[in-house]
């Protein structure tokens, strides 16, 4: 079950681990706020989301990530509100049989969360805050690019 | 505050409290909408939410024609923007209907 939290994310990588007899790979993805970005310095990152439907769009994504892959068990975890640099903004985790489907599931996840679900970052930096917003990978069914 | 063109606003929900209720009678199809700006388009519409009266059959993209006449600084960013229906991505072809809430959602980053 997705979740997004205001509460920090560290220390909940061991709350993911229930073992699965049935399951020979454990993948997880760790999204940290990293302090640079295209050469701009980075304090943190403020999470903005449309909440409802940022969690149905985030269990969507794991319900597909199943079928696709074969897949045993997909969770998606997202920050909203301040994180700061060094902190967890996302997680994304991934159990099946074997590593190759638990590896290609996860980043295929990640891809997916970073263009369908209504999350919005803003850099906050020594010099201001702005506002992050692709190009591409709009929501918009209009726009190019959109799924 | 009162805003430009005949689209009436409700009124603004705002932790800043109320900008001004101006609510016609309402007529058949024609009711209140929730309207939710986030991340820059929040910042630049200055609310999180108002409340506009919006007939039924308006498309979707006039609903965006009309968010522009009340909230003329949003006119570079909505092209960008998808407009969420009661929680569902609607295309600019779309009729409203009798959705109870739009969101406007710039082109996401999230990760």
């Amino acid at each position: 079950m997705a979740k997004l939290l205001r509460e920090p994310l560290e220390g909940f990588e061991a709350q993911f681990a229930t073992p699965d007899p049935a399951c020979g790979a454990r993948v997880m993805f760790t999204g940290l706020v990293r302090e640079d970005t295209n050469g701009a310095t980075t304090c943190a990152l403020e999470y903005d989301a449309y909440e409802p439907m940022a969690i149905k769009a985030m269990e969507d994504i794991e319900a597909e990530a199943l079928k696709l892959f074969g897949i045993r068990r997909a969770l998606v975890i997202h920050r909203v509100g301040h994180v700061l640099v060094g902190q967890i903004g996302v997680l994304a985790l991934v159990e099946s049989g074997h590593r190759k489907q638990a590896f290609a599931a996860c980043e295929w996840l990640m891809n997916e969360v970073k263009k369908r679900v209504p999350i919005w970052k803003k850099d906050i930096g020594p010099n201001g805050e702005i506002w992050q917003h692709p190009l591409s990978g709009s929501l918009n069914p209009q726009s190019p690019g959109s799924p | 505050m009162t805003l430009p063109g005949p689209n009436p606003i409700v009124r603004n929900l705002d932790s800043t409290g109320t900008i001004s209720v101006q609510v016609p009678p309402l007529k058949s199809g024609k009711g209140p909408r929730e309207i939710l700006f986030f991340a820059i388009a929040s910042e630049i519409a200055k609310t999180r939410s108002i409340f506009l009266l919006l007939d039924e059959n308006l498309t979707i993209s006039q609903v965006r024609a009309l968010l522009i006449s009340a909230f003329p600084p949003l006119e570079p960013l909505l092209p960008c923007c998808a407009l969420a229906v009661d929680g569902v991505i609607a295309r600019d072809s779309d009729l409203l209907g009798p959705a109870s809430t739009i969101a406007v959602l710039p082109p996401v980053s999230g990760g």
